[in-house]
């Protein structure tokens, strides 16, 4: 049980942290699009 | 984009995110409740849900980038461009969570955590062909020369997706052989096959979801230095 449970919270971890990270850009590039306005 | 069509945009994410959650939530219930312990290797054997569905969808994903790299070259259209950077980052993702879960299953069932046999080989090939990519397209400081090397690239290193795929059935590998498409002596319990093609569906879904937000960032990328460029005239 301890390798699934490894495996499957690497997955959600990667998967968490990448869509946090495209937020993340998306995030600033409209504040700073924002700033032109 | 202007206002209306930003909103039906932002509409359609929220609608695909709460399909993703539904699908994911399903998918989750398949695999614990519905899909059977398999008899050897326990429940280990679960890993199998997410490993092959990434592996299938991370295919799909640099299919996407061979395509949109080849309409880049016939076009030269940025949009091209950019297509092909969010599947190559989806792809790696997914293509670097697939060497991660196998040796994970690996230890388990096999005592090991890698073998170098074909299969295994030609998955960290392609996935290092896929990182160069997006190395690539940091080092180039040319936007045009940038895309250009980066379609042929996409386009060349595609070659090795179906040999990752026919590895084990060209050779014999450690890794297990084929239990869909496999031939007559391979085959899959029927409640196991269906959590696979719902496990394969909902990581597409969320692959779906994921390239669309990488493709909206680099879209307003561009706004931004275009809007960044004007203001330094």
């Amino acid at each position: 049980m301890g390798w699934l449970i490894a495996a499957y919270a690497i997955v959600w971890a990667a998967i968490v942290m990448y869509a946090f990270n495209i937020q993340r850009a998306q995030n600033d590039l409209q504040r700073r699009r924002r700033n032109f306005e | 984009m202007n206002e209306k069509n930003m909103s039906k945009n932002r509409v359609y994410n929220i609608a695909l995110l709460a399909i993703v959650i539904v699908m994911m939530a399903i998918a989750h219930y398949m695999i614990f409740f519905y899909a059977p312990i398999e008899r050897e290797m326990g429940i280990v054997q679960k890993i199998f849900y997410y490993h092959v569905p990434l592996a299938w969808n991370s295919f799909l994903a640099f299919g996407v980038v061979f395509f949109a790299s080849f309409r880049y070259l016939a076009t030269r259209d940025r949009k091209w461009d950019i297509r092909a950077l969010a599947a190559a980052e989806v792809g790696v993702l997914y293509t670097t969570l697939v060497l991660i879960t196998g040796p994970i299953w690996a230890k388990p069932v096999w005592g090991i955590w890698w073998t170098w046999d074909a299969r295994l080989t030609l998955t960290l090939v392609l996935w290092l062909i896929y990182v160069a990519y997006l190395m690539l397209r940091h080092y180039v400081d040319n936007p045009e020369k940038r895309a250009t090397l980066a379609a042929v690239v996409g386009i060349v290193g595609f070659v090795d997706v179906p040999l990752v795929y026919f590895a084990i059935r060209w050779w014999r590998t450690q890794h297990p052989q084929p239990v869909i498409a496999g031939g007559d002596d391979s085959g899959l319990d029927p409640m196991m096959r269906t959590t696979l093609y719902f496990c394969f569906f909902t990581f597409l879904a969320l692959f779906h979801l994921l390239y669309r937000r990488r493709v909206a960032v680099e879209q307003l990328t561009d706004e931004v230095e275009h809007l960044n460029a004007g203001e330094a005239e």
